[in-house]
């Protein structure tokens, strides 16, 4: 089967030899990071290709964000056999059971925790900046 | 003969940038270290990513939260107590006589660590950050930013721009007192970047070999004017005989170069690399014949950056295209070290590349001075000392 290599940062070539993909048999779509904000654009997409194998390729992917909303857009268009793979032979393989009970309530988590900060920071950075630059 | 002491610097690097160890930041970095430690001092680098930085450097990783990444911005705001705590144990084992932080969105950490420690606080400002989000991307939370600026602004004791420009706009926007901003624009390593390296493999690998290889080396984003370039293409290879573009980099405005290469005709006939390692930026540069840089204006303000890419073309010692505007008017001389260009003019390019074909004595003329500005002006060690001698004034 035919692949799909979304390349998000890195070399598609280090990437394709890290996990054995055939660049023969593959094609390299370029794709901003900035994108991965953009859902309908991103659905439309992966749908595009939809019975291709599917990655998307990084550098690392320890350093990679937006790895959840990734995994939303593969599973709006149901490719369930997509992975992000990286140059170092890391594979964050689409799981739908890790996806529906693990990813997304960790996202909701995410979500909750990110509202307190903002809130927090809002009062301690403003404490600080009264206190450091009041002179 | 020069004498000063040995230093030991903490370097700080706090933004999210991933796994990419190319770029200008990383350039800036790699430069800077070698010419401090080529200098003889010692150097410490913690940063939230990897680094390819010179191996005397001390590296220290200071990762995100594997939590918060995926909302922008936010993941910064609890990095600032995360990593201070860590920079405080580096700066504990490593006693730097100064830390040297570069400044990112949200980030307060510099104003933290110099509370604790007492450290004299360098503060590298190469944009104000309020004004990127604003103009360049999307600006979330613009009252917690500007308070984060405020603070490490307010809190730094030297302020390090990129230009006199930015200088200019950082003590408006944020009324800093002009003394403690040093404007020290950014360099290049003359030995990596010099005339006597080989393009001819390059030349071969891309089909360059007999033409007049007009070449652009950079991030395809907006300010850098590629799209110009693209503009221009046609009327280039259709003016100057047996001529081809090559576009060395990649970037966001990829897409739209492609599409008016191609609405011209030209896509064929010209060259993308895509990204290049930085240590083949050298050899790539090498196989060009004359090297273009159509900087335009940042929307309204004048521009205030002084993009690595330009020493490193006076350093290859080509002729160079390039605009004078902002702070580019001190780094280029019209007919001196460059030939010069108004902004945004796609016939002035053309124009320039034609006479610069025509006229091999003014080529020679401009190509040596632009080596000679970079061995002299504009080398990591030159920077590396102007920054010692910062300290040294903020010391006393």
């Amino acid at each position: 089967m035919k692949s799909i290599l979304f390349l998000l940062s890195g070399n598609a070539i280090k990437i394709a030899s890290a996990h054995n993909l055939d660049l023969q048999n593959c094609e390299i779509i370029k794709l901003d990071e900035k994108e991965l904000s953009k859902p309908i654009k991103m659905v439309a997409l992966i749908k595009q290709y939809s019975g291709f194998n599917i990655y998307f390729g990084t550098i690392e992917n320890r350093f990679q964000r937006f790895q959840t909303f990734i995994k939303i857009y593969l599973f709006l268009t149901l490719t369930f056999n997509g992975s992000i793979i990286d140059e170092c032979g890391n594979k964050n393989k689409f799981n739908i059971i890790k996806f529906l009970f693990f990813e997304i309530p960790l996202l909701f988590i995410e979500f909750l925790y990110s509202a307190i900060l903002v809130i927090y920071y809002h009062f301690k950075v403003y404490w600080l900046k009264w206190k450091y630059t009041k002179n | 003969m020069e004498i000063h002491e040995k230093l030991n610097v903490l370097f700080w690097r706090v933004g999210f940038y991933g796994a990419l160890t190319e770029g200008g930041v990383a350039s800036l970095y790699r430069g800077l270290l070698d010419a401090f430690v080529q200098l003889g001092n010692q150097t410490a680098f913690a940063s939230s990513g990897p680094m390819n930085l010179p191996s005397e450097t001390d590296f220290h990783l200071i990762e995100y939260s594997k939590l918060l990444r995926n909302l922008p911005e936010i993941l910064t705001f609890p990095y600032n107590d995360s990593s201070l705590k860590k920079i405080l144990k580096i700066a504990e084992k490593f006693q730097p006589h100064f830390f040297y932080l570069h400044h990112h969105d949200f980030h307060y950490g510099g104003a933290k660590l110099k509370e604790k420690t007492g450290l004299p606080f360098l503060l590298h400002f190469d944009s104000i950050e309020y004004w990127v989000k604003k103009n360049w991307g999307k600006l979330y939370f613009g009252n917690l930013l500007k308070w984060c600026e405020k603070i490490e602004v307010a809190q730094a004791d030297a302020i390090i721009t990129i230009s006199d420009v930015l200088k200019k706009q950082a003590c408006e926007f944020y009324q800093i007192p002009p003394e403690k901003v040093y404007p020290v624009p950014n360099g290049v390593d003359t030995n990596i970047f010099h005339p006597n390296i080989d393009g001819k493999e390059i030349r071969k690998k891309y089909g360059l070999e007999g033409k007049f290889v007009v070449g652009y080396s950079g991030t395809f984003n907006a300010y850098h004017g590629v799209d110009l370039i693209a503009q221009a293409t046609k009327k280039i290879m259709d003016n100057t005989p047996n001529s081809i573009v090559f576009f060395i980099g990649d970037g966001a405005l990829r897409e739209k170069v492609e599409e008016i290469l191609k609405h011209d005709g030209v896509r064929n006939k010209v060259v993308i690399t895509g990204l290049v390692p930085y240590s083949e930026v050298p050899k790539h540069l090498a196989a060009c014949d004359l090297l273009v840089s159509p900087i335009i204006h940042n929307h309204k303000d004048e521009f205030f950056g002084t993009p690595i890419k330009h020493y490193e073309y006076k350093a290859m010692g080509k002729p160079i295209i390039a605009s004078s505007i902002g702070t580019l008017k001190d780094v280029f001389e019209h007919k001196v070290n460059s030939y010069t260009i108004e902004p945004n003019s796609v016939e002035a390019i053309v124009d320039a590349i034609n006479e610069i074909y025509n006229n091999p004595e003014l080529a020679n003329h401009i190509s040596h001075n632009a080596r000679r500005d970079a061995e002299l002006k504009h080398s990591w060690q030159v920077n590396a000392k102007r920054i010692i001698e910062i300290y040294q004034k903020i010391r006393k």
